[in-house]
């Protein structure tokens, strides 16, 4: 094979094979998963467990955040419990899917300062699981989340 | 309205890149343009934050058209010509830019349908909204960390926040257009031949991991874009220098586009500054080498300022933070203050460096480099070890881009001592990249503290690592990288009937 040939045929073939596996690994695997999620609105893509490539490990937290997120209003304070307790949250898509509500974690020293006023913050609500915060919704009406033992309370009255 | 004000941006930056006079195709003109528009916008949107004014549609609007007027008023329209090149009838330019299409209508769709839910991009959305809603850079609800990172990204996302735009991720897949469209300029610009131009494109615009990058709101897409296509506009530079080009203006204009991409690199990712030190590194030695009685320094000037005054900025406003910054930040400022110095000696008080003092520069670098590493060394991984793990990953990373990786073969076929020394520039800056590149992963701490840790996540588990940060980074090689290749005078003569 003359030099001619063989450096072109090297390169075609760096671009056949680098074609080959991006189709193999990203593009049919992402259009298949666009096919069958077509017409899905980005809150509910936001559950799923993603694309192969970059699977999605925060579907549960973005369950919990979006039904919170319908819940409280936009100038309302939550109160969240830490992600101690395997609670499977993670603070930047709680902070991402409920901006600008304010939104303190218990185990913070901002949220633990303002935890003991919780009740007199107006709009004020508190997300609890098994291991915090139950107790300070005993006395309110409390709508259990969809994603486990989670529920949430107002707190803080109306303005 | 995003359009029109977009629209507005893009076409006061297209009128500037014209009057530069060393972009003689309209598409490369438009491509850097847009890239320089972001850069624009991004710095209107950081000084109206700085300022305290919201940056909403009506105020941005209003910025957009003062700048469009200004460029009406102080840059004339470009008399320039396009280059004709020789006809090369290919049908190779309807499948390139096919192939480049389809790729990039992927891209977009992708980018559009996929919300943002990755996550450092979590961070950089927050950050956008927290521009854009609370005006102001230190967010209390951005983690410290983050909170440090430079602010190009997360004021585009403001950007399109300000405008109503869902679609946060749309400047992603153009970003992978522009650089294909001045990578192809580019080489076309060099090699004069529109097959060799559109077979490394392929290369580039194929490359799995950057179509990927095309799709996902992170940092390095947009990184390698400006650090890359920077490289290439100083090699033209350093190259009409070496070669002892008269037209000092042609120079000076390579010299300011260089320097305002590379710096845009470090006002994406602030560690780009480090490399950054490459360019400017190899200039010295050029200027030192191929010094000129009375030279004029326009053209470093440009460059200095250009690479220094964006991440000079974001620098500026780090002190003002009510916070301790974060150690790696604080080593990256110190070496933008030594370049401030360095430059300003350069071209202010006219120090004259020598090739010897250039040499002597390194050598000194380089053992103070591991001085420092090992004083520093305190921490639960060794620095024998990081060293190696940092070797390690700088040489297996590359099988994350795939068969690109495979051009270099063609390296040991060439005659390297025959290289002409334009050519073997651009060689040291491949080799001086992956050293910094090393160095600065041999001081960060590893994610994982066992070597066979990474040699798993490298075979056995991939996915663990073909997202850390030094695989990244390295994207910003491979334009570079494959321009080289198609430099070499073995490739052009297998390519084309000579």
């Amino acid at each position: 094979m003359n030099n001619r040939k063989w450096v072109e045929n090297i390169i075609l073939g760096i671009i056949v094979l680098n074609i080959f596996v991006m189709a193999f690994v990203f593009l049919i695997p992402r259009m298949q998963l666009i096919a069958n999620h077509w017409g899905w609105k980005a809150e509910a893509l936001m559950e799923s467990s993603g694309a192969m490539d970059t699977p999605n490990q925060y579907s549960k937290t973005y369950k919990m955040a979006n039904q919170v997120r319908k819940i409280v209003a936009e100038d309302s304070t939550v109160f969240m419990p830490a992600d101690k307790w395997g609670f499977g949250l993670n603070r930047s898509v709680v902070i991402q899917r409920l901006y600008p509500r304010k939104v303190y974690f218990s185990g913070d020293p901002e949220g633990d300062k303002a935890f003991p006023d919780a009740s007199k913050i107006s709009n004020s609500y508190i997300v609890f699981n098994e291991h915090w915060g139950q107790g300070l919704c005993v006395k309110q009406s409390v709508k259990y989340l969809e994603a486990g033992k989670i529920g949430i309370c107002r707190t803080g009255n109306k303005m | 309205m995003l359009l029109i004000d977009f629209g507005l941006v893009w076409f006061a930056a297209y009128r500037y890149v014209g009057t530069l006079n060393v972009i003689p195709l309209k598409w490369e003109r438009l491509a850097l343009a847009f890239l320089f528009a972001l850069a624009l916008k991004s710095l209107i949107l950081f000084f109206l934050v700085r300022l305290g004014v919201q940056p909403t549609t009506d105020i941005q609007l209003g910025s957009s058209i003062l700048v469009l007027v200004s460029a009406l008023f102080f840059f004339p329209k470009s008399n320039g010509k396009e280059i004709t090149l020789p006809d090369q009838r290919t049908g190779l330019i309807w499948l390139t830019w096919s192939v480049v299409g389809v790729l990039f209508l992927f891209s977009i769709v992708n980018a559009w349908f996929f919300p943002i839910t990755e996550s450092d991009a979590i961070w950089y959305h927050i950050r956008g909204m927290s521009f854009f809603n609370e005006v102001r850079f230190d967010s209390e609800w951005v983690v410290p960390q983050l909170k440090q990172y430079p602010p190009f990204i997360p004021l585009l996302f403001a950007y399109l926040i300000a405008f109503d735009a869902e679609f946060l991720k749309i400047f992603f897949p153009l970003m992978y257009l522009c650089l294909n469209i001045i990578f192809y300029s580019r080489i076309l610009s060099l090699t004069e031949n529109k097959k060799m131009s559109c077979l490394f494109t392929l290369v580039l615009a194929t490359t799995p991991y950057f179509w990927w990058h095309g799709v996902l709101p992170f940092l390095d897409l947009t990184t390698a874009v400006f650090y890359s296509t920077g490289a290439l506009y100083w090699y033209f530079w350093i190259k009409n220098k070496m070669e002892g080009a008269t037209d000092k203006r042609e120079g000076s204009s390579y010299a300011l586009i260089s320097g305002v991409l590379l710096g845009l690199a470090a006002w994406t990712r602030i560690e780009f500054l480090l490399y950054d030190l490459v360019p400017v590194f190899l200039t010295l030695y050029v200027f030192s080498r191929y010094s000129e009685k009375n030279e004029s320094l326009k053209s470093l000037k440009l460059f200095f300022l250009g690479i220094l005054l964006l991440p000079s900025i974001w620098f500026l406003t780090l002190l003002t933070f009510d916070m301790t910054l974060w150690s790696q930040m604080k080593m990256v400022g110190g070496v933008c203050v030594f370049l401030w110095v360095l430059a300003l000696s350069l071209t202010l008080l006219r120090w004259k460096l020598s090739e010897s003092n250039i040499q002597l520069a390194f050598i000194l670098t380089v053992a103070g480099y591991i001085l420092v590493l090992f004083l520093s060394g305190a921490g639960p991984v060794p620095v024998w070890k990081k060293i190696a793990i940092s070797s390690y990953r700088t040489s297996v990373v590359h099988i994350f881009y795939l068969f690109t990786a495979f051009l270099g073969i063609f390296v040991f076929f060439e005659k390297l001592k025959d290289l002409s020394g334009q050519k073997k520039m651009l060689g040291f800056f491949l080799i001086l990249f992956l050293c910094t590149h090393l160095a600065i992963f041999s001081c960060a701490t590893p994610k994982w503290p066992t070597f066979g840790a990474f040699v798993y996540a490298t075979f056995i588990q991939p996915g663990n690592s073909v997202n850390l940060s030094d695989t990244r980074g390295m994207m910003s090689f491979y334009p570079i990288f494959i321009f080289f290749i198609s430099s070499l005078p073995f490739v052009r003569r297998g390519i084309i009937n000579e």
